[in-house]
């Protein structure tokens, strides 16, 4: 049990070895310090040199993926900064950071010219690391980990920019960015169950049977080569009362990302057998080109006209395999079925926008806004594929019993979306000021889609298959849609002692789809698709100070909201309005600042959330006959956190810090496992770290810190949790 | 477990005497001003927003229609102290020319945010957000806080998802069957960005998070999400639900978008 110390144990060792450091301190602090002593200085130009040493026992990429950093520890320039005045009107500056162990590293240079503009250029690179968990099933306490548990991805960019930025005269810029991001990360696509104890004839599952599922979760990982690239040109003009921006961007992206999952890992049962399947299924290649120009007019004392313009024209390409093993009964053998191999085509789009919006400023009590924004665009899509069969009474999986086809599908879309906003300020009374806002999207749309690979077809009344939908089927839809924000709030700066703020908000969005639907050899039907929402919601924050050096912030943000669809009569719906989800928040929290004369400082911080989505739960009941747990319950997001924060002043040149941070979510039902996957987030988080910062001369900082971090996670039956101490030591030295 | 507990935090306070005692002589012992993360920078007064007009146009030309020109910060002394309300006292910043450290830049630490935002403190803390708090990510990455609405959208050129789709090109599209999700409501509508107890920043972890859209009527029959009993997708074991979320694998897995599938899934 030694091994699972609780944070707030430490805490209290950690305590006492402040004690025991500070005490020196104490002892050579003098004791007349004069008031307004010197703070810890904030160095112009320095390096600062640190290193990250964690010693943690249980599931180091776990602890990795929550932290950030890597349990092995990190190591090297934490932050680097230099500017010197190379003239009156030219100074450069440099910034850099180069930690080993979390690879992460950042290198630019900039130099300015007051009277001519400036150089830039840089390279940043970070890492996020994956804890890759392939799922838990508790019934069996079975756990899943991805063959490569450590995973992680790099983002990186380079930059370079040059401004010409003469006084008086207009300003001229061109920046490249070339960014990048490779590595490997988990993913939330993992299941699925099959109850061993079903009857499997022929390949095929047949009925069901008592609990006691085995969980056949299939882990997934996704590799990432995604290169990004923007060129960009602009130009800021004054004329007259009128400021004219004109930028023109090209802006290319070239993605190569594959997806490696293994299908029913130990699996025992005939039927669907494991399976390691490699998906190249996202490649992706684009090339987009656009151009915008703004204006900004000053038409009098109390009126600005905004103008916008931009068209964009992409152009892309696509390519990669796409790969779904099936069981073949006959050939008693898994096979590449109903794949999408050898996947081409792209897109071609072009998007045309314009804004206008005016300014109004009567008085200066009364500020109003009104603003305009269309957006047409069109796009055209192909895609086109291979397709593999095995003929059904194959008995091996030979090449001569599998047959190919080829297909091609296209789609069509056109928005035309306008939006007008509105909105309008007051602060005519004293220490108030009132606002409100009002924003419609509408959209007149048609979608377009010609020989569909996979579509809904009928098949008997109320019941639907998924089946190919083949050649000349034609798909066609109108969209109708109407998305409405507004909201409504105040802020009132009642004294320097108690300050309110209140916004009320309600999204109320609605989409409409009929369809006219062509299905080749089957028939035409029409269909109908409404979704939408509704959502209203309150912020409301209070920040009291009943002194000066205390404050009390607490805000409380409760929004409820339901969402609905009418389902398509064709299909088996019963064309009502059903309400298809419910989501309610309940957000409380509180900050207490604390900051007395002198040598003391506290912060303190607590938020509890409340928040589930119902759909189909408690709706959808399992069969009594079963006896099987409801498959899906509400999804809960309910967390609190708490975090404290203490700072003190030793001695003239030391600093003492003691932070506590606590997490904890419980939404995590393994009673869901008898019928499906429970999904639930559940986890415990503390830390507690403790640390002095002192001064060495003008010149040189020194700071360390010990700290104790502790996780459980019941959501993968304890296989990812952590624990261990933390230890911190940083110089920073003046340049 | 009570008597663990009840033994550690008694452990806790009388370890804690012996530690807390010369920490607060030391307090009382010295005059130093302490600052805390994110607060004011030590002995600098406001000069209202008119001293930093000076050497930031830019940022204070277009001030006036920011979300947070409401707060309407003002002082009797110096009048308004829009700037200074997030940047804090600015005399220090202002008597040296504009030198690094003399005042508070909220894009090298969100706590300046935080302390009005105290749920975006929460979300960011959780197990799944982008990395604000290791410093690779800055609120201002994505929010406009100098000028128009900070959350971006309504009637500004550049649409809301545009945000998002600036890092995650493979997100972005066109695809040949776009997930209607995207079209119509953005990222925002199954991610959180600023943090989830769900991995992904994902709103749910399991089928509820579809099924919000994806669910046209339970009975009679079949419909759009599916739950006729007996059907594909329906409720008892060995059925799709059961099987885990929507976009497991082999299922509709390609949840952004698809340029081969009407249905997303191969």
């Amino acid at each position: 049990m030694s091994h699972t110390r609780s944070a707030s144990q430490f805490l209290a060792g950690l305590l006492g070895l402040g004690a025991l450091l500070t005490a020196p301190a104490l002892r050579a602090a003098p004791a007349d310090i004069p008031t307004q002593a010197d703070v810890i200085p904030t160095f112009e130009s320095y390096i600062k040199v640190s290193g990250r040493a964690p010693e943690i026992s249980g599931d180091s990429s776990a602890y990795a993926a929550r932290t950030g950093s890597p349990a092995a520890g990190s190591g090297g320039i934490e932050d680097f900064y230099y500017t010197k005045d190379l003239s009156d009107t030219t100074t450069v500056k440099a910034n850099g950071r180069a930690l080993g162990g979390a690879d992460d590293y950042l290198a630019s240079v900039n130099l300015t010219n007051a009277n001519l503009g400036s150089v830039e250029a840089g390279y940043k690179r970070f890492r996020t690391f994956y804890d890759g968990v392939g799922g838990f099933f508790p019934l069996t306490d079975q756990f899943q980990k991805l063959s490569y548990e450590q995973l992680h991805t790099d983002r990186s960019a380079f930059w370079a920019s040059v401004t010409l930025a003469k006084p008086d005269q207009p300003v001229f810029n061109i920046n490249f960015h070339d960014e990048i991001r490779t590595g490997q990360k988990d993913s939330s696509e993992w299941g699925s169950i099959v109850n061993p104890l079903v009857v499997v004839t022929k390949g095929a599952i047949v009925g069901t049977a008592l609990p006691a599922n085995t969980p056949f979760i299939a882990p997934n990982v996704l590799t990432m080569d995604e290169h990004h690239r923007i060129l960009e040109a602009s130009m800021v003009a004054p004329a007259g009362k009128t400021t004219e921006t004109l930028k023109v961007t090209v802006d290319t992206v070239n993605n190569d990302d594959s997806r490696d999952y293994v299908k029913y890992p130990g699996s025992t049962v005939t039927a669907d057998p494991t399976v390691t399947v490699h998906d190249d299924q996202e490649s992706r290649r684009s090339t987009t080109f656009r151009v915008l120009n703004q204006t900004e007019t000053e038409l009098g004392s109390h009126l600005t006209l905004e103008t916008g313009l931009r068209y964009s024209h992409l152009s892309s390409a696509n390519g990669g395999n796409w790969i779904t093993p099936s069981y073949s009964a006959t050939a008693n053998a898994v096979y590449a079925a109903a794949t999408a191999g050898n996947i081409y085509g792209g897109s071609k789009l072009d998007d045309y926008v314009g804004n206008v919006g005016l300014r109004f400023t009567p008085t200066p009590n009364w500020n109003a806004d009104l603003a305009f924004r269309e957006d047409s665009n069109v796009v055209s899509s192909r895609g086109g594929f291979m397709t593999t069969s095995l003929a059904s009474t194959a008995t091996t999986t030979a090449p001569s019993n599998l047959t190919t086809a080829n297909d091609l599908t296209y789609s069509h879309f056109t928005d035309h979306e306008a939006t007008p906003e509105f909105s309008l300020e007051y602060l005519g009374i004293d220490r108030v000021s009132l606002y409100g806002s009002i924003d419609d999207q509408i959209n007149r749309g048609s979608q377009h889609w010609v020989n569909p690979y996979a579509a809904t077809s009928i098949s008997g009344a109320g019941v639907v298959t998924t089946a190919t939908a083949p050649l000349s089927s034609v798909f066609f839809q109108q969209a109708n849609e109407d998305h409405e924000d507004a909201k409504l709030g105040a802020n009132w700066n009642e004294s320097k002692a108690l300050t309110f703020r209140a916004e009320v908000f309600r999204k109320d969005h609605q989409s409409r789809f009929i369809g006219a639907n062509a299905i080749a050899g089957t028939g035409s039907f029409g269909g109908l698709f409404v979704n939408g929402y509704t959502f209203t919601g309150l912020k409301l924050s209070v920040i009291a100070k009943p002194v000066a050096q205390l404050s009390f912030t607490t805000a409380y943000q409760p929004q409820s909201g339901n969402m609905s669809v009418t389902g398509n009569v064709v299909n088996g719906g019963t064309g009502s309005q059903v309400t298809s989800g419910k989501a309610r928040t309940q957000m409380i929290g509180e900050t207490v600042n604390w900051t007395p004369p002198g040598s003391f400082y506290a912060q303190a911080n607590v938020n509890v959330v409340y928040s589930y989505i119902q759909t189909a739960y408690p709706v959808v009941v399992v069969s009594s006959t079963t006896n099987i747990a409801t498959p899906i319950q509400n999804a809960n997001n309910n967390y609190t956190t708490a975090s404290a924060l203490c700072g003190f002043v030793i001695s003239k040149a030391t600093d003492a810090q003691i932070q506590g941070f606590w997490q904890r979510a419980d939404n995590y039902n393994p009673q869901i496992a008898a019928g499906g996957q429970p999904y639930g987030s559940s986890f415990k988080d503390e830390s507690v770290t403790a640390g002095l910062k002192h001064k060495f001369g003008d010149r040189t900082v020194v700071e360390g810190k010990l700290g104790y971090l502790h996780r459980v996670d019941p959501t993968t039956g304890g296989f990812t949790n952590y624990h261990g101490p933390l230890a911190y030591l940083a110089v920073t030295y003046s340049l | 477990m009570n008597s663990s507990r009840r033994r550690s935090f008694s452990q806790l306070l009388i370890r804690g005497r012996a530690c807390w005692a010369p920490l607060l002589i030391a307090c009382l012992s010295a005059s130093r001003i302490a600052a805390a993360p994110g607060s004011a920078v030590p002995r600098a007064t406001y000069v209202g927003s008119k001293e930093c007009v000076q050497c930031h146009a830019d940022q204070t030309s277009h001030f006036a229609t920011a979300t947070h020109a409401r707060l309407r910060l003002t002082d009797a002394k110096v009048g308004d102290t829009g700037c200074e309300a997030c940047h804090g006292p600015g005399s220090l910043h202002t008597q040296s020319g504009g030198k690094a450290g003399t005042i508070i830049n909220p894009r090298r630490s969100p706590e300046t945010c935080f302390q009005c935002h105290l749920d975006k403190r929460a979300e960011v803390s959780l197990p799944h957000t982008h990395p604000i708090l290791a410093g690779q990510v800055s609120c201002v990455d994505c929010h406009d806080v100098h000028k128009g609405n900070a959350s971006r959208g309504g009637a500004a050129i550049a649409a809301q998802t545009e945000t998002c789709l600036r890092c995650h090109t493979q997100q972005a599209g066109p695809f040949t069957y776009p997930h209607g999700a995207i079209r119509e409501e953005g990222c925002t509508a199954c991610h959180n960005p600023h943090g989830s107890v769900n991995d992904k920043m994902l709103i749910a972890r399991d089928a509820n998070l579809c099924l919000r859209c994806h669910m046209a009527t339970l009975t009679p029959g079949f419909n759009i999400g599916g739950f006729k009993s007996g059907g594909a997708h329906a409720n008892a074991v060995g059925s799709r639900l059961s099987e885990g979320t929507c976009w497991s694998a082999g299922c509709h897995e390609d949840v952004h978008g698809s340029n081969v599938n009407a249905s997303i899934r191969p």
